[in-house]
């Protein structure tokens, strides 16, 4: 399962909340948008409201006009008025709202006339609690309003006949020139009252500069007044309205996105815990079943099939996975199987002293297609081959067992190198459809003789020590390859390996092992490597050259298969002094062997303790075998002595079953005699006091031991 | 293998000769299966050639014996059987004096 980041999973709501974002913009947006409606809806209002007070004002003067008339006809009161304000010198006039000057035209306020006219006004004052009703005269002249008789009203402030106050001019003009449509009023700030409109119908004109009117003053404060309490209503109404439909948007934006969004959330969240633990099934995006008709759904969708493909894509990557496993755990065993199937225990004959023999394959990929092989095809008949399939790889490695099983099969039935090639070129070419081929050098040594009879089938030149003791290339004539053509030809030839030469054959792999650079190790190097020191063993030489060639192409990915076989041949000289003997495989036979072992050794002339050494290793290993090996069935016993160049060697062969001495466990010879158990001791004091103790198992247990002698 | 006994009240004298091997320790296991009376053992090895795994077994459980009841030790072993002593750790258990001390 693949890691996904460590993170804790956030399922809390986010800091800002979109619903709460909503829910605040919306308030916003409405609240501005009521205010900027109640704004109009007063504005409209108010001025409705103005005009509304004004008809009702004008409605009022022409009324009232109509009710002077009716009732007294002020017409001399207002011109006597007139005439003693227009008496008066400009100082006089300016004495206006004094006792004194009041008391110049007490005579006017005192008229029953002005009574009457002042009681008419009162009643129609007392309709309109706004509204000032009064006679005024407008004074072209001075530019001022002259009243005649204003009566007290409410909390209004009168004035006595005869009182004036300035006027702007363009009042007086609007007045004066009213043609008599519409409605005659005019709007003035004053001092005293604010603002305030004043609404007027003409009763008397007196010449040019003197009109008489019904006036009635409108204090607009009281209408600005009730504009706010109308406001303040709005604005507690708004506030309402404005958390409502907050709410309402709000809901509705978390019903519609807010919602589908916490659900693919949510759902991400689980896929992500079940991912964890390792489900994979589950279909979380698919099941939330969105239907908004809108990018939600479609993100909802997407996620199902990203979730989908995830899914899939995951399988996919752990079907390839365990098939790579697979493949990689068949090719380790077929490696194994290859490498099993060459022979790698060595020392390989560790009771032929005549030679000795060491060979290594290492593959470029974990199989490759060379191979050797070495057997005995008699007691006096080692065969030794080594060959070079065509590639690498599994194909190569497939074709080199076959091959190697057929040319092994006719080397065994006794057939000379030229035949054996012959026979399995035949073999191999029949059924190669894939055009594969086999390059192969086969040797037959007379053991006996140091003869070798050998045959190349386009193989590399073998490298033998020659008569200066050097080694060289062995220009051998080259046969066609193997799995080419059918029925070919090949010839052999003979060369003979003094005691102490050897024979070194290799493949293609070691002479092009190339570095960086691409240079190739060469032949020549190899020589090189192998004359440093001809008399070398077989194993030393190959690691010589092995190591040679690993410090040759370090860093370098080794590029073709790299195999080595070396024979050294000892000869049968004087100092190969070769015994056997055949016991039944019980401890009655101890004394037979060591009678059998100590006639060669005191022919060797070897000292009394060594004997008596050799001799308790000889008891030790039979007691074994007696007591072990053979414990239910009964067997013989094979033993070989030979001594070679002051050392004997000594190798016992049961058919016992299977058991490897220098696997047991030693015994510690450090515990106290209570302590000690009985058991192991013997192999322990053979190993201890020979020089080497070997064992393999070839269809039968074979102990070998050396020790020297002289 | 030869076996010579030698008692001097209850001092044990074992005088071995040739090869105590495989096939003679038996001999020599029966010889000290009885050893009452007895709380000094000497195995005289002078004329013992070597002494295999087998025979260190016989050894080895003598001395077991002996422990209990006395003294038990090994004179005269020549180098091959120092050796053998040496390497299985029975110099340390068996108390052993070479042939020329």
């Amino acid at each position: 399962m693949s890691e996904i980041a460590d993170d804790t999973i956030n399922e809390s709501v986010p800091k800002n909340s979109l619903e709460k974002k909503v829910f605040r913009l919306s308030m916003i947006g409405s609240f501005l948008l009521g205010i900027v409606l109640m704004v109009i809806f007063l504005g409209i209002y108010s001025q409705s409201l103005a005009s509304q007070y004004i008809i009702e004002s004008f409605a009022l003067v022409k009324s009232t006009r109509l009710a002077v008339r009716e009732l007294g006809d002020p017409y001399e009161l207002v011109e006597g008025v007139i005439e003693r304000y227009d008496n008066l010198t400009d100082e006089q006039r300016a004495k206006t709202g004094s006792e004194e000057y009041r008391a110049m035209f007490d005579d006017f306020a005192q008229s029953e006339m002005y009574l009457i006219v002042s009681e008419a006004l009162k009643t129609q004052n007392t309709d309109s609690p706004w509204n000032d009703i009064y006679i005024g005269v407008f004074d072209r002249k001075r530019n001022a309003l002259l009243y005649v008789c204003d009566p007290p009203v409410g909390s209004s402030i009168n004035y006595a006949p005869g009182e004036w106050e300035p006027v702007g001019r363009k009042e007086i003009d609007k007045f004066f020139e009213w043609d008599g449509t519409g409605r005659l009023y005019d709007f003035s700030d004053t001092n005293l009252y604010g603002w305030m409109s004043t609404s007027g119908i003409p009763l008397y004109f007196y010449g040019t500069d003197y009109a008489a009117f019904v006036l009635s003053d409108v204090l607009l404060t009281d209408v600005v007044k009730a504009v706010m309490k109308m406001a303040l209503r709005c604005i507690f109404g708004l506030l309402i309205g404005t958390l409502g439909i907050g709410l309402i948007i709000a809901r509705r934006m978390r019903r519609q996105f807010i919602d589908p969004v916490n659900r693919i959330a949510a759902a991400a969240t689980h896929y992500l815990e079940d991912r964890r633990k390792g489900i994979t099934s589950g279909e979380h995006f698919n099941a939330i079943g969105i239907k908004t008709n809108d990018e939600i759904e479609n993100l909802c969708d997407v996620m199902s099939q990203m979730e989908k493909g995830l899914n899939e894509y995951e399988a996919n990557i752990t079907r390839i996975t365990a098939e790579k496993e697979r493949i990689s755990t068949e090719l380790s065993l077929a490696a194994r199987i290859q490498s099993d199937a060459l022979p790698s225990h060595f020392p390989a004959f560790t009771e032929r002293n005549e030679f000795d023999l060491y060979a290594s394959m290492d593959p470029a990929k974990e199989i490759g297609g060379d191979f050797y092989d070495f057997f005995l095809v008699d007691d006096d008949h080692l065969c030794i081959l080594i060959a070079d399939v065509s590639g690498k790889g599994i194909p190569a490695s497939l074709f080199m067992m076959a091959s190697k099983i057929v040319i092994a099969d006719n080397a065994k039935m006794g057939r000379s190198p030229a035949e054996i090639l012959a026979a399995a070129n035949n073999v191999i070419t029949h059924d190669n459809q894939e055009k594969m081929f086999v390059t192969a050098w086969v040797g037959i040594l007379e053991i006996s003789t140091g003869i070798i009879t050998a045959s190349n089938a386009g193989h590399e030149y073998p490298i033998v020590r020659n008569e200066e003791g050097r080694f060289a290339l062995y220009k051998d004539a080259h046969g066609f390859i193997l799995g080419g053509l059918e029925n070919m030809k090949y010839s052999e030839y003979q060369l003979k390996l003094k005691p102490g030469d050897s024979l070194f054959v290799y493949t293609d792999g070691l002479a092009e092992a190339s570095d960086i650079n691409g240079t190739m190790f060469t032949t020549d190097r190899v020589l090189e490597v192998l004359n440093e020191d001809t008399g070398r063993k077989p194993e030393e030489m190959l690691k010589a050259v092995s190591s040679a060639v690993d410090e040759f192409t370090r860093d370098a990915e080794q590029f073709d298969d790299l195999t080595m076989l070396c024979l050294k041949y000892n000869g049968l000289n004087e100092n190969n002094d070769v015994h056997e003997i055949i016991l039944p495989g019980v401890t009655e036979s101890i004394d037979q062997a060591t009678e059998f072992v100590n006639g060669i050794l005191e022919k060797h002339d070897c000292p009394f303790k060594t004997m008596t050494q050799i001799d308790m290793a000889v008891d030790e290993i039979l007691a074994n075998i007696g007591m072990y090996a053979y414990r239910k069935q009964k067997g013989d016993v094979k033993i070989s002595c030979t001594v070679t160049d002051g050392v004997m060697k000594l190798t016992f062969t049961d058919n016992g079953p299977p058991f490897n001495p220098l696997q047991a466990k030693e015994p510690d010879t450090t515990l106290s005699a209570e302590e000690r158990e009985i058991g192991g001791l013997g192999i322990f004091l053979v190993r201890k006091t020979m020089d080497d103790m070997e064992y393999r198992y070839e269809d039968a247990n074979i102990l070998t031991i050396s020790k020297k002698i002289a | 293998m030869e076996i010579v006994k030698e008692t001097n009240g209850n001092q044990l004298i074992i005088r071995l000769s040739g090869r105590l091997d495989t096939g003679s320790s038996p001999q020599l296991d029966a010889e000290v299966a009885d050893l009452s009376g007895i709380n000094e053992l000497i195995f005289d090895f002078n004329k013992l050639d070597y002494i295999s795994s087998s025979g260190l077994r016989v050894l080895l459980g003598t001395q077991k014996k002996m422990n209990k009841t006395g003294t038990m030790k090994v004179i005269g072993a020549n180098d091959t059987i120092m050796e053998v002593f040496d390497i299985s750790g029975f110099a340390e258990i068996i108390a052993v004096e070479p042939k020329n001390a």
